[in-house]
């Protein structure tokens, strides 16, 4: 076991942190324990308890983390990315080459590019690229975009010449997701590089932070992975820009809160990490959960995972919060925010079978714990909601008894406003204290605050989006108590890919979405209001996020209303303001047209071209790995084949498509067959073209 | 070539082989497709296909003849290219030079392949092969032992309380 020295020097960080958490739930629990204890603690009060010390555990320990944050970025100095030409200099001469990979799935193969070249022309121009190579690690499925990814990758690998430091490769199976496909690129050639970059299919990462976080690994040799946490940014409706707003200046707190009691036990995010490949490699396989899924099986979110494993084997994980540069782009409208949380939530969930698992560190279990309340919480206030409501109805049923005996005085019922109020007032000073935080932090910090437009414009935007934030928050709890009730009755939730462009939601499709929503807090109020009058206006906040759910959910998805927002300078953040050299760049090869080889053109049938065009089918059929012959399979081809000619390419699915190009002797083969076919494959031939 | 026969046996009409007159046509697009655009370096080219049709034309089997011209072109590029860049037997490597080839890395090369042109191609193409892996350079990555808590235990019981309600499963 490694015993650094830093965590001997920060040994308070974390007793302090935990203390503060415990003695706050602690304090509000005794105030809503001195609130119910009237006339004893029926069974109901005993779960309103239980409830509401899991979740006040769950709010204090993100509120100090926010606070302990907050103070830290008052002492400390500001984000590090700027590097002088000597230090760039010496990290040359030290280290070998690091790996950028980016695992993909069925992504925009135009994004995905368009961000690579943006990352390897701000590395050009430190001159630093030739000490990074491009790892492109495909599990794309859809054929389309299989052959477009090749295509896009052998441009690019053409204009950077050799020797090549742009690789492309497509996983015939995509056995263990993200995780099976890392692990591929470590068994394959991980002994190749020292570090690997991991990124996200809309990560950017400028070149400086680049070159530090190499730095930092070299300076560290027990360092193993060290996070540097994405700022989100590039969506312009109002949904995404309130996001990005608060990523930007609430998560800077969050992020050095979290750097503060974690210490050299931090958590992998997924990407905008590097990693230090052989540990990695030693210790990260991930096993397969017993049992069957959403909990056994394959280990969905594994960045947590694997943090854990090399935890356990001594090595440090840490959380580079003063590291700028780093980006992601975030889900531009509430349904697809939803959708995203559905595919987290099974992941996370499936954590809580780790966290009394042998061996692990106690802050990776409080990691794995905090990872499955990040979606538990929902149902468990849905639950605290009802139970609240419930009793508050039996409550309303008692008559006051006023003269007892013989007493000639009435005796009146002690009355607990002042306790239940205190609650109720701790409660949301603890949700909403961050955000004066950190408006407290741009009144102190003049760099930071002209990021965001000014104190006045980052106030009118804080007040903007603490209002969206409540009526957000009980659709979300409702979408998250849905996920988590399906995933405990053992439904799968799949593995989609995710839609990241600008795009707006349709009424149809907000309706679909919220329409049971808003169903639901129509019949809830009603009956509270009639039921339960006192209990109503305690529980108006949630019924109008209900309620107005589906406007919300058009109008926040909005790019009009974003750009309008925009305009008049709210929710503006530091890469609004002054665009990173990367985002520029990202900008410019989006909007740069790419010339594909063979002359191919985007809204070409890609697949179809890997059958029939010599050309593009050359490129693809040397990409292809080597296979043994299987007759068997042939057979099914030919099937395939028939199909395709008999009823065209719409009567075969994504998946017969995929199989048709991708078995490299066989291709050759149907290549050759379609040609022979009486009917000439329709193609524009080069000759043509000319 | 047996799926090739299998396919398109269903489609000619059986015993009546296309003569090459039938399939010259169709190679002539094949070859347009290639890149071959001059009608010189097509007619030289053509020609040695059907050198190469007409050979094969005596043999036992009967395939299909428009199958058959085809096989004869993409074979006649890939020994050029074999001899051209001399690559032996890396099946790997001449994939690599044909995607290189045909996405234009040696501007005039199909003069040379039909003999017309004297200038080698080697360095162009060599030059330009699609390398889209580096060499392996791999690591052991084993499965790291997760010991669930209570797993074990937990099935045991679950299995003993299945066997009490269901004693004759």
């Amino acid at each position: 076991m490694i015993v650094s020295e830093s965590r001997i020097r920060l040994g308070w960080h974390r007793p302090l942190y935990f203390a503060l958490v415990s003695l706050t739930t602690f304090a509000a629990m005794t105030l809503l324990h001195a609130a119910l204890q009237d006339g004893g603690i029926n069974l109901l009060e005993i779960l309103l308890l239980l409830l509401y010390a899991i979740l006040m555990l769950w709010i204090s320990a993100s509120f100090w983390t926010a606070a302990l944050g907050f103070i830290r970025l008052i002492f400390e100095r500001n984000q590090i990315i700027a590097h002088n030409n000597s230090e760039i200099l010496n990290f040359k001469e030290k280290i070998g080459k690091t790996a950028l990979v980016m695992p993909v799935y069925n992504e925009d193969p135009e994004r995905i590019f368009a961000g690579l070249r943006a990352i390897e022309h701000a590395l050009r121009e430190l001159n630093a690229q030739q000490h990074f190579e491009i790892f492109i690690l495909s599990d794309t499925r859809d054929p389309d975009t299989w052959i477009q990814e090749e295509l896009l990758w052998r441009q690019w690998a053409l204009e950077l010449g050799t020797p090549a430091r742009l690789f492309y490769r497509n996983r015939p199976l995509n056995t263990a997701r993200k995780s099976g496909n890392l692990a591929d690129f470590c068994r394959t050639w991980g002994g190749r590089y020292r570090y690997m970059i991991v990124l996200d299919a809309d990560s950017l990462m400028s070149g400086e932070s680049l070159i530090e976080m190499v730095r930092r690994m070299e300076a560290d040799p027990k360092l193993a992975l060290l996070q540097v946490p994405p700022v989100p940014v590039g969506h312009s409706s109002l949904f995404a820009r309130m996001l990005q707003f608060a990523g930007s200046l609430y998560g800077r707190m969050f992020t050095a809160g979290l750097a503060f009691w974690q210490l050299d036990q931090s958590n992998f995010w997924g990407h905008n990490a590097i990693i230090r490949v052989a540990p990695f490699a030693a210790h990260c396989g991930l096993p397969k959960l017993p049992g069957r899924e959403p909990f056994g099986g394959e280990i969905l979110s594994h960045d947590f995972v694997e943090a854990a494993l090399l935890a356990r084997a001594g090595w440090k994980v840490q959380l580079a919060f003063d590291l700028g540069g780093s980006y992601e782009e975030i889900p531009p409208t509430l349904i697809d925010y939803a959708k995203r949380d559905r595919r987290w939530c099974q992941g996370n969930l499936q954590h809580a079978r780790l966290i009394f698992a042998h061996g692990f560190q106690t802050i990776s279990r409080i990691h794995f714990a905090m990872g499955v309340m990040s979606y538990l919480a929902s149902p468990l206030w849905l639950l605290f909601l009802i139970v609240t409501g419930i009793s508050a109805y039996l409550h309303s049923l008692e008559r006051p008894v006023y003269f007892f005996g013989h007493n000639l005085f009435p005796v009146w019922p002690a009355s607990y406003v002042i306790e239940l109020s205190t609650v109720f007032w701790v409660t949301l000073i603890m949700l909403f204290l961050p955000k004066l935080l950190a408006l407290i932090l741009l009144t102190i910090k003049s760099d930071i605050r002209t990021g965001f437009g000014g104190l006045i414009r980052a106030t009118v935007s804080v007040l903007v989006e603490s209002l969206f934030s409540v009526l957000l928050a009980p659709v979300l709890m409702l979408f998250q108590s849905k996920f988590v009730g399906a995933i405990l009755m053992r439904r799968n939730v799949g593995w989609p890919p995710q839609q990241r462009g600008d795009h707006q939601t349709g009424f149809a499709e907000a309706l679909s979405a919220h329409g049971i929503q808003t169903i639901i807090a129509i019949i809830l109020g009603t009956l509270s209001y009639f039921y339960i009058a006192d209990f109503f206006w305690w529980f108006t906040p949630v019924l109008a996020g209900l309620i107005l759910s589906i406007p919300v959910s058009l109008l926040t998805s909005r790019i009009a209303f974003g750009r309008f927002t925009k305009r008049i300078g709210i929710f503006l953040t530091p890469e609004e303001i002054k665009q990173p050299r990367v985002l520029e760049l990202l900008r410019e090869y989006l909007a740069t047209k790419v010339l594909l080889p063979c002359k191919v053109e985007q809204q070409d049938a890609l697949w179809w071209r890997a059958l029939v065009d010599p050309c593009v089918h050359a490129l693809h059929t040397s990409l292809l790995p080597e296979e043994a012959a299987n007759r068997r399979r042939r057979h099914a081809l030919e099937g395939l084949l028939f199909q395709l000619q008999d009823e065209g390419a719409a009567s075969l699915c994504e998946t017969e498509k995929r199989a048709l190009i991708a078995h490299r002797d066989d291709l050759r083969v149907l290549h050759t067959l379609l040609w022979a076919a009486p009917q000439v494959p329709s193609l524009k031939t080069q000759c043509e073209s000319d | 070539m047996d799926t090739g026969r299998a396919l398109l046996d269903a489609e000619l009409e059986p015993g009546i082989p296309l003569a090459w007159e039938q399939v010259e046509k169709r190679v002539s697009f094949y070859l347009q497709a290639l890149g071959v655009c001059d009608s010189v370096e097509q007619e030289r080219l053509l020609a040695r296909v059907r050198r190469g049709f007409e050979t094969r034309s005596h043999a036992r089997y009967v395939e299909n003849p428009l199958e058959r011209a085809l096989t004869i072109t993409e074979r006649l590029l890939d020994d050029w290219l074999a001899i051209e860049l001399e690559l032996g037997a890396d099946r790997r490597r001449l994939l690599a030079a044909r995607a290189a080839l045909l996405g234009g890395a040696a501007p005039g090369w199909t003069a040379r392949w039909a003999g017309i042109s004297e200038e080698s191609l080697i360095y162009k193409i060599m030059d330009n092969l699609p390398e889209s892996v580096p060499s392996g350079a791999p690591l052991v990555m084993e499965p790291a032992v997760i010991e669930l808590c209570c797993w074990q235990w937990g099935m045991r019981l679950i299995n003993k309380l299945r066997r009490w309600l269901h004693p004759t499963e």
